[in-house]
């Protein structure tokens, strides 16, 4: 069902959009703007199920640590990746720029207990 | 005068007559017990509970021979399969699972149009896996290393028993090249995992990990160039020694064989009336050193293989695993976590092909040993 109404919100959103461009451009972007958060959010209720089974199954393994930080990372990539393509749409591509960037270095900056844990590792493996 | 000098060649001519002759003694063990149980010490705990004081019994080189047979063969093939079995399992489902979340998020990670962010995204992803798969290799490579020293300590009780059983046999020349053999394989062994095996595996592994975390940069190709030359270089190594050692200890037997035979004629027709019965007596001293050659080879042969087998079950697993995995990571779309398999698969390929050369020769000098024994005389 989420499909069907993902669908026909953004087709909704699209026409609607069409019309309020030819009267106020403004009006018409937020309108886009309110439609891609809606979808956001409906896409994220349902990840957010699959991702309880992931972080369920990770439980009782020995790589917890690296599905959590897995799962952040890939959150910190969707909600960078929205905001660009707001912004964008918006006709601000230089602010799109910036924020997959601060995307980029949030997740760099996530991974770097893992990137140290693997130089102890190599360190170890090579003495 | 004549009278005189007559007992003086008859007094002469009589003490020919005391040498003494006697019958071997059938404890054949006895003189060398200290250092076959000493290589007994050295043996794996299995073999230990059941060759210790063997040399104390009458029958003791009977069974020997009824304990090595093709069903003891099998029932330590399976008691390395079951110890080896469950943390394979666990391992497989742990990696699997792994290597099907990793698949989902990859996934989930198409659907990002930013390359900066899914190149991020990939780069976290990749990073968990190669702290897993390195802990694999640093597992196998610790036992590879282990199973390498257990050789070296067996080894290096072998040399004196083998040895003194060759030389007290008759068997000299033999004996020398034996001994030359012996301590060339103990040296070899003893460097190759320092030198060899160890540095070759850490660099080509860490070479090669570089290439599929960093993504941009094809280091793979050459952690597996290094493999491949160290590999060929170590065939043709074991081939030239199998071979020079083989030719010297068949050329030794030969010698010895001579010797041994001229040793017999010059007993029997220079020693009257006692000459033929030192003769045979030869034959049977001769023999029994063979017996306890056969039976300590035969012994030595075991243990290599009670040791191989838990590492060789282990490295063959592993491989087979990650194998199947790599296999499974290609279907789902994670390439990098794919390369990562494809060099821990030929990590352990490397790591199996040195401890199989090193194994096979051992074995082929533990052969030749035991084959001198039955040198006729």
């Amino acid at each position: 069902m989420t499909i069907t109404v993902g669908a026909i919100v953004a087709i909704a959103i699209v026409f609607l959009s069409l019309y309020l461009k030819t009267q106020q451009k403004e009006i018409a972007v937020l309108f886009i703007v309110s439609g891609v958060l809606f979808l956001f959010f409906v896409v994220l209720k349902q990840t957010g199920e699959a991702l309880y089974v992931i972080r369920e199954i990770s439980q009782k393994s020995s790589f917890r640590e690296e599905i959590e930080i897995m799962i952040k990372a890939l959150g910190i990539a969707a909600t960078a990746q929205v905001t660009a393509d707001i912004c964008r749409t918006a006709g601000e591509n230089a602010l799109a720029g910036q924020v997959e960037l601060i995307g980029k270095t949030e997740i760099l900056l996530l991974s770097l207990p893992l990137a140290t844990r693997l130089f102890a590792v190599l360190q170890n493996f090579l003495q | 005068m004549k009278r005189i000098i007559s007992l003086i060649f008859a007094c002469t001519f009589l003490t020919f007559f005391c040498a003494d002759v006697h019958a071997v003694d059938t404890q054949i063990f006895s003189e060398y017990t200290d250092s076959l149980e000493t290589l007994v010490e050295k043996m794996p705990s299995e073999l230990k509970e059941k060759y210790t004081g063997i040399f104390e019994t009458p029958d003791g080189v009977e069974k020997i021979r009824k304990s090595i047979s093709f069903s003891s063969f099998a029932d330590f093939l399976f008691n390395s399969l079951e110890e080896a079995w469950p943390s394979i399992l666990r391992l497989f489902f742990s990696l699997a699972t792994l290597t099907l979340c990793a698949g989902i998020f990859h996934n989930f990670n198409t659907s990002l149009t930013s390359p900066a962010l899914s190149g991020a995204v990939s780069f976290c992803i990749t990073l968990a896996f190669v702290i897993l798969m390195t802990g694999s290799v640093d597992t196998l490579l610790t036992n590879a290393l282990l199973y390498l020293e257990n050789l070296t300590n067996f080894s290096s009780a072998m040399v004196p028993i083998t040895v003194a059983v060759t030389a007290a046999s008759g068997k000299l020349t033999a004996a020398t090249v034996s001994h030359a053999s012996l301590m060339l394989l103990f040296t070899l062994i003893q460097n190759i995992g320092t030198t060899i095996l160890s540095p070759v595996v850490r660099t080509s592994y860490c070479l090669g990990i570089a290439g599929a975390v960093g993504g941009m940069v094809r280091l793979d190709s050459v952690s597996k160039c290094i493999r491949k030359v160290f590999t060929i270089v170590l065939t043709f190594l074991s081939l030239s020694l199998g071979f020079i050692i083989g030719t010297q200890n068949i050329l030794a037997r030969s010698a010895d064989t001579f010797s041994l035979k001229t040793v017999k004629f010059a007993l029997g027709n220079i020693i009257p009336i006692i000459g033929g019965a030192m003769s045979d007596a030869v034959s049977t001293v001769t023999t029994s050193f063979a017996v306890i050659r056969s039976a300590a080879g035969g012994m030595c042969v075991l243990a290599i293989v009670v040791f191989l087998l838990p590492i060789l079950v282990q490295l063959v697993l592993h491989r087979l695993l990650f194998s199947a995995l790599k296999g499974a990571a290609e279907m789902m779309g994670c390439d990098r976590e794919a390369k990562v398999m494809e060099e821990v698969h030929g990590t352990i390929g490397y790591i199996l092909a040195v401890v199989s050369l090193v194994s096979l020769l051992f074995l082929f000098i533990i052969s030749l040993f035991t084959l001198l024994g039955e040198a006729s005389v």
